[in-house]
């Protein structure tokens, strides 16, 4: 365990380093300043609007940190050859994974309590607020995605080269987050093969629909039923586990040589 | 094996490669058509596709009347954890945006208006809402001249004039508005193919609001000629036809034209949803 939070706080020194938690908290300053001059016909205290696109903007920034985080953290210790040193302590390639992951999770875990802090404020600037049981659960949830996003991530990152596990993870979790909501759509004129076709790729995928509590938010909803949170963050768990497994079993018998990396 | 290569090469490669740039940009301007200096800069940013970012803030605003319920979709059944979890965290009730409430709409219809000026349905939206749900007659009137600004051809915004005239009770505004409307209409292109049912609907409402409106001002010739026209459009309005047959008989309907007036202005944010028959029930 101690191995697995030492790899993590690298994993912390190194953003610190890079001053991408910065960049995103001045980008989200700079949405949140630009809807809140938006004139709404001199209305006060109509804040819908910067609540849905802010929340837009968090996930999409959460996203974004994500990935790029997680993935980056495996082909740039092989790239540095700093992976030798390491695996040399010892340090079981399991350890590796687990501390990368949290290091990328928590980092990100961070980051969206930063993001939504600000959200809450331009919120509050325009008038309005969000119920604070509501917004907690959707930031558990929103953060238990993350999760599973970085999973995913360093899943592919142990197989892939940096940019090619970035596209990836890019791709499946977008078409996981639009597409699989809308399977029992499909299923309707499908029959056979696309019949079967669809119902293996609604099990398999991450559904990342079930992380996404913005509408209850927005429009003051009220909570989600506590059982089904539960749920989703049991769901959220396995499923990043499987990822994790996966990510190790890719991991473990790998081979590197320094010839590879000069 | 080296290539003997003269050290003014990169130099001559640039120069000749700048002066073919500057050259081709020179016959490409001659060529691309000048843009229109009134055309604003959403339009020289968006092109045609503002007209389809305008009507996905249209659709927002409609999503945000029902409080962020969708449309409801047909769907099969999985029998899967996954969608009696998507059930329980996805609100799918049939509400509508009320009061001070339906005032988170107006942001969507704005932007909507914004994104294409053309857009006059957003505008109309816009007043019947801030009217109707906020109750903000001035308000309306101020978007309402935007948006004649804008599109100055277009006849139905002079008709929502006429119909938040009527409901504030200043009967010449809407006099005005709706002798307003007729003119556009008559200017308005003829539609090829099918005859268009909106137009006939709203010029059909323009006459017998003008009829209405004559009645009350005492002068009933005129209003006949104005039902009568409206019955040209639409012959089955039995009510009109009834109206019709006691004014030349010098006769005064039992209903009063007032009255009748407010009724066909006092339509509510629900009436309009039971019109686009959205409800299940």
């Amino acid at each position: 365990m101690k191995q697995i939070l030492t790899l993590t706080v690298v994993v912390w020194l190194e953003m610190i380093r890079r001053k991408d938690l910065y960049v995103l908290l001045i980008l989200m300053a700079t949405l949140l300043a630009g809807l809140l001059s938006f004139d709404v016909f001199g209305l006060s205290g109509v804040a819908g609007y910067v609540k849905d696109m802010g929340l837009l903007a968090v996930w999409l920034l959460a996203w974004i940190l994500a990935v790029n985080t997680s993935v980056r953290q495996l082909p740039q210790e092989e790239q540095r050859g700093t992976l030798f040193p390491l695996l040399a302590k010892p340090v079981s390639r399991l350890t590796l994974i687990l501390g990368k992951w949290l290091g990328a999770w928590s980092i990100t875990a961070f980051a969206l309590a930063g993001l939504y802090l600000t959200l809450c404020l331009g919120v509050f600037l325009k008038g309005g607020r969000f119920d604070a049981l509501t917004l907690l659960q959707a930031m558990t949830l929103h953060g238990a995605a993350l999760g599973l996003v970085c999973a995913l991530g360093i899943a592919f990152s142990t197989r892939m080269n940096r940019d090619a596990a970035t596209v990836t993870t890019y791709v499946v979790t977008a078409a996981a987050f639009i597409l699989l909501p809308r399977v029992p759509s499909l299923l309707i004129g499908a029959s056979g093969m696309m019949n079967t076709a669809l119902y293996t790729l609604y099990y398999l995928f991450p559904h990342f629909e079930l992380f996404d509590l913005r509408r209850r938010l927005v429009h003051n909803w009220g909570c989600a039923p506590w059982a089904t949170i539960a749920g989703v963050l049991a769901y959220a768990t396995l499923m990043t586990m499987t990822l994790l497994s996966l990510a190790w079993l890719g991991y473990r018998k790998r081979r590197f040589s320094r010839g590879d990396i000069l | 094996m080296r290539t003997p290569s003269s050290p003014l090469l990169p130099w001559a490669l640039l120069a000749s490669s700048g002066t073919l740039a500057f050259s081709l940009a020179c016959l490409l301007t001659t060529l691309a058509p000048i843009p229109d200096p009134a055309t604003g800069l959403t339009d020289l940013l968006l092109g045609e596709s503002r007209q389809a970012l305008s009507l996905s803030f249209f659709n927002q605003a409609d999503l945000y009347f029902h409080k962020g319920v969708g449309h409801i979709q047909a769907r099969a059944d999985t029998h899967s954890l996954f969608q009696r979890w998507q059930a329980d965290i996805t609100p799918a009730q049939h509400v509508h945006a009320e009061g001070v409430g339906s005032a988170e709409i107006l942001p969507w219809l704005k932007l909507a208006s914004r994104a294409d000026p053309h857009n006059v349905e957003a505008f109309l939206v816009s007043a019947f809402w801030v009217t109707t749900g906020l109750h903000r007659n001035d308000l309306a009137n101020q978007i309402l001249a935007e948006a004649q600004r804008l599109n100055p051809g277009d006849y139905r915004i002079p008709l929502e004039e006429s119909r938040l005239a009527i409901r504030t009770g200043n009967l010449t505004a809407a006099f005005s508005s709706l002798e307003t409307v007729l003119t556009l209409q008559s200017h308005a292109p003829a539609s090829i193919g099918e005859p268009d049912r909106q137009f006939a609907l709203d010029r059909a409402e323009t006459f017998t609001f003008l009829g209405f409106l004559n009645e009350i001002s005492g002068t009933p010739s005129k209003a006949v000629e104005c039902f009568k026209n409206a019955l040209a459009i639409f012959p089955e309005r039995v009510y009109i036809k009834t109206r019709v047959t006691l004014l030349e008989n010098g006769k005064t309907p039992p209903e009063s034209a007032q009255s009748l007036l407010e009724k066909l202005t006092q339509q509510t944010v629900h009436d309009a949803c039971h019109e686009e028959g959205e409800h299940e029930d």
